[in-house]
């Protein structure tokens, strides 16, 4: 797999331009995709959000500095466009945060693999508990493993924050587990 | 999909002995969608699908003018005044019909108030010294009819009216109602012109 590096550079040449552009969604859907589906859930949903971020890459590419992390720059697109997602989706229907949260539940519920005894399903029923940012934070570092220094420049935020903000994630999946889960496996 | 252990051993260090999930949630994804979405998405680029994407909104306004269009709209209107006004014809304003008989009563009731107007002209300290009143009344005989009139309707006024009606005894105001003027013409002026109660 070709280095961002080089895949910017074809990107800038017209005969390489949609090669190279494939190339980078080819590396980066499948990250990009899990990030935005467990904010939303719902597959279509991800994939409407995922298709505009392409697009948006695809229109500002060519302004983005080389000295950021492209990686970085993808996610931080991604991020955005969820939260807007979210925010639209509170405006449109004119209901609250907490009725959005219970949305996304009920889309969880009706995940086909969905199965409330096992701790992995119960876990993202308590992700969804939390507040947006949050949120973002726990599955950033739980999911894609993303080191906090990296999670600062995608959501710029302060390290120490975005680690306060993961130990107060931790400790509210905890307390909704303990009090909700007795027979997991 | 198993959970980094890197992440689990982070994770029990923050609270022990909870036991987190060593794999991930397996979430349902058509098959092939990774494979097809990166075709979907350049389709989408080339404009084939370009529309169904959310017009961002934008301080620049959508709709799109004629070429020229601000540049030619003021020579456009002040052509179009210039054609209307041409087209435009003069139309007379029809004049109030007015019925004899308001002429009329009018110049009764401008002729009694002449006659009362001679004896209100008069200044008082001539008005008990006959001979001066003579020769008043010798100098007042030399000007016209209609400049007294033509003073009198634009000089008296309620006021000084009732000093008219002082000086007028009953005959001089049946004579002066009763010169060629008809009762309905001067209850028909009366009805037009109706008196200011404060003159009486």
């Amino acid at each position: 797999m070709e280095s961002d590096s080089i895949l910017l550079q074809q990107f800038h040449k017209p005969e390489t331009r949609e090669a190279a552009f494939t190339a980078i969604m080819r590396k980066y859907q499948e990250r990009l995709y899990w990030h935005i589906r467990r904010m939303v859930i719902d597959h279509d949903d991800a994939d409407d959000i995922l298709q505009n971020v392409f697009i948006k890459v695809w229109d500002h590419l060519g302004e983005f500095k080389e000295n950021a992390q492209l990686y970085t720059w993808l996610y931080r697109i991604a991020t955005n466009e969820c939260l807007t997602f979210l925010e639209q989706q509170k405006k449109r229907n004119i209901i609250s945060l907490n009725e959005v949260e219970t949305g996304l539940e009920n889309r969880l519920k009706a995940e086909s693999n969905y199965d409330s005894r096992k701790l992995e399903w119960k876990l993202q029923e308590a992700i969804l508990q939390l507040p947006e940012k949050q949120r973002i934070v726990f599955n950033l570092r739980y999911f894609d493993e993303m080191p906090y220094e990296e999670m600062s420049r995608v959501l710029k935020t302060s390290e120490g924050a975005l680690k306060a903000s993961y130990h107060h994630a931790v400790q509210k999946i905890v307390a909704y587990i303990k009090t909700s889960g007795e027979s997991l496996t | 999909m198993s959970v980094n252990k890197n992440i689990l051993k982070e994770l029990e260090e923050l609270v022990p002995g909870f036991g987190w999930p060593e794999k991930h949630a397996d979430f349902e994804v058509p098959e092939g969608y990774f494979t097809e979405l990166p075709d979907t998405v350049l389709n989408r680029i080339n404009g084939h699908e370009r529309e169904e994407l959310p017009v961002p909104l934008s301080r620049e306004n959508a709709f799109d003018t004629p070429a020229g269009y601000f540049e030619n709209l003021p020579l456009r209107i002040l052509n179009k005044i210039n054609e209307e006004n041409k087209k435009t014809p003069l139309v007379r304003l029809p004049r109030s019909r007015r019925k004899w008989p308001n002429w009329a009563a009018a110049a009764a009731i401008a002729a009694f108030v002449a006659a009362g107007g001679m004896l209100w002209l008069i200044p008082p300290r001539l008005q008990n010294n006959p001979q001066a009143s003579i020769s008043f009344n010798q100098q007042l005989a030399s000007v016209s009819n209609q400049a007294i009139e033509q003073y009198l309707s634009t000089q008296i006024n309620s006021s000084n009216m009732n000093e008219v009606y002082k000086n007028l005894s009953d005959q001089d105001l049946q004579d002066a109602l009763t010169s060629g003027l008809s009762t309905s013409a001067i209850k028909e002026y009366l009805q037009n012109n109706e008196p200011d109660s404060s003159s009486f």
